[in-house]
């Protein structure tokens, strides 16, 4: 499967990763870096769009103009970008699959950092790192993440905390961290993504879910099995049981979003019927991590 | 409607358990999904342990049962009713054709037929009748069906078909191409065959188109549906000849012939008649003929006359009995009188008329050489010829056994019924000396002796006529007695072979029995000359005999040799020469009312409901695959 075609990745050379965070990288690079105690360089300010930091609001420019904005500071430094991809069973699942969406996306953002000399360190899991790409950085290490994404085992029940768990005893600390996952796991998706909070990372969860997984066309009787432990379950689909289902699958989505909005952690739930531009080039630049 | 298998319909149980089948749940199809924990609330209508549900309101289920009802109801075999000819219910029409000779009359306008650009004025009664069927099948429904039945002296089912166009074309054709008969009309056989043809699905109706001239058969058995008369025929206007004979005095030897000439009409007729012999004009008689009476006239017409022909000169309604033929009936033929020492025969048989003698020496009997008659006097050959044989004082090693000496004998006890002592007294007759026979098994006594040896002895043998005059006449004064001559005459008589001279009905066939040298058949008949096929050694039947006037068989072997049979077809019947129409002659004619004669049902829906049904389950499978 070619991740990424020609013209897809003539626009991401365009595009530079942005952290809001400490870049943590440590090296020199080409991010503006913010760090306590150093000066810092006022960057610029952008419009505030719910989920930004309070404490980077300008309150002066909000009494001048009843405005919200947010200040930016540069430091010079490279930031780490941490890939996170979910390999679960769960992943392999639907048309297009949720990997292969997930793959693309942690390639485009990948390309995007080693294009402009940042670092950047992969990991496939699912109920533990199953694959792991140490920090490369560099154009040149752009085919060596691809093949990485490719060649990384599918498999497993996803239990998130005992993978990030086990990541960030290796990894560094800081940069950000992008998860791409279904967040199907076994043990939750909270105590994860906070371990890489308490980590100093940046985190980002890009919440991968099929079509079919909102909307599912079944009907009758049917047995279901569980793609990851492969428990059955014997239903009858009647349009009441569907709107239960419905249901359920909106109000956890809900409580992804709320979680994330509550620990500053940027959560984008992507379809994978979307088209990947639009994620990758439009909706994550709203997200001011790429500019 | 009707069912005509109304059990059947007991497979429409088969909708309730279709319904229930589809209250069973059926096995569930696996589904992969990426996770069970938000499934985990549809699991309430999860199946119990007896795995029913509500009847499932589902475009399967309707099909099911729809397929169900059409093959339930298609076994059923439901009947639809159409119209024909006036009634609701398909009728099977048998059409009777009377081809009597009467038919031939013409006297009659066609009846019934479909305006055409013939001249329907007068016609014959047989046209008149083939019209009337041609319109009773044109009126046919495609539902009904018709079996044409010509009527002679034999019965024959002709055709039969549907009124579909294309069927009711053959009946018609098959209609066009019957000939009407010079004999009789046996209705009996024919209404049995009206009878065999009764069908549980079609009203039987029986049209007898006839001028009523037969028999009606008393004990006729009842027909199961309508049997209805159609008269045909107006005149009673018809003379006929009725019977011609010719003979010969048997012991002067001259020919005597007698003719009868009868009237059916109710007036007085004066006729005019024309005599030929052997084709030559002889003589013309006006004969005045009484109302419903006959005439009867004695002629002579020459010692030579093989062949006399009787005509009227009138135009009546039916010319058929208008002329008549007779063959001499006593021509004896060839006889070969092969004698070892001379023989008393030989005068007597000079001088017999109808005989051919030739006397042949035993050196020189060739039993190839074909007579009517051998006869052998002192002589049996090793194998008898395959004529008729008259044996006199046979020796021993002939078909009779010879036991004891010779001793006088005398005729002490004879037959009195036996053809050949017509006219012959042998009682007390001294025969000479002879020696006793045997009496075979095949033969019976015509005379014995007072030791009750046989002395005449008759019978048939490996199919031929043989006599047996167990002495020798020359011992005895009986060839100087006038009664001897007689004798050799009806002995002879009854040795001829009785078809030579026979007269047969009109469509007989004749049988022939031909040697196995033969190699040409040829018969002159009415209608001309015609090769006869046949298989050497085998019997000929010879049935184109339906023309009426003298037939002449004809039969030739390798040798240039020449055998003849002969015989005349005439119409002496006076039923059919009565040619009033008798309407009534149906009128005690039993036969079931049609409401007695079954349930006639109409066009059967089942094949419509086999093709729903099949359409139903093309639909049903498109159904499945979409669901998959």
């Amino acid at each position: 499967m070619r991740l990424l075609d020609e013209e897809f990745l003539r626009k991401l050379d365009r595009l530079v990763l942005a952290c809001t965070r400490a870049a943590g990288g440590g090296l020199i690079g080409e991010h503006a870096s913010r760090r306590r105690g150093t000066s810092l360089e006022f960057a610029d300010y952008r419009s505030y769009v719910p989920g930004d930091d309070f404490r980077r609001i300008d309150w002066s420019i909000y009494a001048r103009l009843e405005a919200l904005f947010l200040r930016l500071t540069e430091a010079k430094e490279d930031i780490h970008l941490h890939l996170l991809v979910d390999y679960s069973r769960s992943m392999h699942w639907g048309q297009p699959s949720k990997l292969d969406v997930a793959r693309r996306i942690a390639a485009a953002l990948g390309y995007v950092a080693l294009a402009h000399a940042d670092r950047v360190s992969a990991a496939a899991f699912a109920s533990e790192v199953a694959f792991h790409l140490p920090t490369v950085r560099g154009r040149s290490q752009i085919m060596a993440l691809l093949r990485f994404l490719e060649a990384a085992p599918v498999g497993g029940r996803t239990h998130l905390e005992r993978a990030m768990h086990q990541y960030g005893e290796r990894a560094a600390r800081g940069g950000v961290a992008v998860v791409i996952s279904d967040l199907l796991c076994v043990d939750g998706y909270e105590a994860g993504l906070r371990y890489l909070l308490g980590r100093g990372h940046e985190v980002l969860l890009v919440h991968v879910l099929a079509d079919e997984e909102i909307e599912p066309r079944y009907d009758g009787d049917l047995l279901l099995e569980d793609a990851e432990s492969g428990e059955t379950l014997e239903v009858s689909l009647t349009p009441a049981a569907l709107g239960l289902y419905r249901a359920r699958v909106a109000e956890w989505r809900d409580g992804v979003r709320s979680y994330c909005q509550q620990r500053g952690i940027d959560c984008w739930q992507i379809l994978t019927s979307w088209p990947l531009e639009d994620v990758v080039l439009k909706r994550l630049q709203q997200r001011a991590m790429l500019r | 409607m009707t069912f005509l298998n109304p059990a059947a319909l007991l497979f429409l149980l088969a909708i309730p358990l279709i319904v229930i089948l589809h209250m069973l749940r059926p096995r569930r199809r696996r589904t992969v999904v990426p996770s069970l924990q938000f499934w985990l609330g549809a699991e309430r209508v999860r199946s119990q342990r007896v795995r029913v549900r509500p009847p499932p309101l589902s475009l399967s289920l309707l099909l099911h049962l729809l397929i169900a009802a059409a093959a339930a109801l298609a076994l059923a075999r439901p009947s639809i009713y159409e119209f024909g000819l006036g009634t609701t219910a398909p009728r099977h029409f048998v059409l009777l054709l009377d081809a009597s000779a009467s038919m031939q009359a013409a006297d009659t306008q066609a009846p019934g037929a479909e305006a055409t650009s013939q001249d329907t004025t007068v016609t014959t009664r047989f046209e008149a009748a083939r019209r009337r069927a041609e319109a009773l099948l044109n009126a046919m429904s495609p539902a009904d069906r018709a079996t044409i039945v010509r009527v002679g002296d034999d019965v024959r089912l002709v055709a039969s078909g549907s009124g579909t166009p294309w069927e009711r074309g053959e009946l018609l054709q098959a209609l066009a191409g019957l000939e009407v008969g010079s004999a009789g009309a046996d209705f009996r056989a024919a209404l049995e065959l009206a009878r065999s043809l009764a069908e549980p699905t079609r009203a039987l109706e029986v049209h007898v188109l006839s001028d009523g001239g037969f028999a009606f058969p008393s004990d006729a058995s009842p027909l199961p549906g309508r049997v209805i008369f159609e008269p045909i025929g107006a005149s009673d206007d018809n003379q006929a000849i009725t019977q011609l004979r010719l003979g010969r005095d048997p012991l002067g030897g001259r020919p005597e012939g007698f003719a009868r000439v009868s009237n059916f009409s109710d007036q007085p007729v004066s006729v005019p008649l024309r005599l030929f012999a052997d084709d030559v004009p002889l003589e013309q008689r006006q004969v005045d003929l009484p109302p419903r009476g006959s005439v009867e006239l004695a002629f002579e017409p020459p010692s030579t006359t093989e062949l006399i022909e009787l005509r009227l000169g009138i135009e009546d309604a039916l010319a058929a009995d208008n002329v008549a033929w007779a063959l001499q009936s006593d021509r004896i033929g060839t006889v070969h009188l092969v004698a070892a020492n001379g023989s008393a025969l030989e005068r007597p048989l000079s001088l017999l008329p109808g005989v051919t003698l030739e006397t042949i020496a035993t050196r020189d009997y060739d039993p190839a050489r074909r007579a009517d008659v051998t006869v052998f006097d002192g002589f049996v050959p090793p194998r008898l010829p395959p004529s008729a044989v008259l044996l006199v004082n046979p020796p021993a090693g002939g078909p009779v056994e010879l036991q004891g000496d010779p001793r006088p004998v005398r005729v002490a006890r004879v037959d009195p019924r036996s053809p050949l002592l017509a006219g012959v007294d042998l009682e007390d007759e001294l025969l000479g000396t002879a020696t006793p026979v045997v009496r075979p098994l095949w033969a019976r006594v015509t005379a014995e002796a007072d030791d009750g040896a046989p002395l005449i002895l008759e019978g048939q043998r490996d199919g031929r006529r043989i006599v047996v005059w167990a002495f020798d006449p020359r011992q005895s004064r009986l060839p100087t007695k006038l009664t001897f001559p007689l004798l050799v005459y009806n002995t002879l008589v009854a040795l001829a072979d009785p078809a030579r001279s026979e007269r047969v009905v009109a469509g007989s066939p004749v049988t022939l029995a031909l040697p196995a040298e033969a190699t040409e058949l040829i018969a002159h008949t009415p209608r001309g000359t015609e090769q006869v096929p046949f298989q050497p050694g085998a019997a000929v039947v010879y049935d184109r005999t339906t023309t009426l006037g003298p037939y002449l068989l004809e039969v030739r072997d390798a040798r240039g040799q020449v055998s003849q049979h002969r015989f005349v077809v005439d119409l002496f019947d006076e039923n059919e020469s009565d040619i009033a129409p008798r309407p009534q002659a149906l009128a005690d004619l039993v036969t079931v009312p049609p409401a007695a004669a079954g349930h006639p049902v109409g066009v059967e829906a089942a094949p419509f409901l086999v093709i729903g049904a099949l359409v139903l389950l093309f639909l049903e499978w498109l159904h499945f695959l979409w669901r998959r």
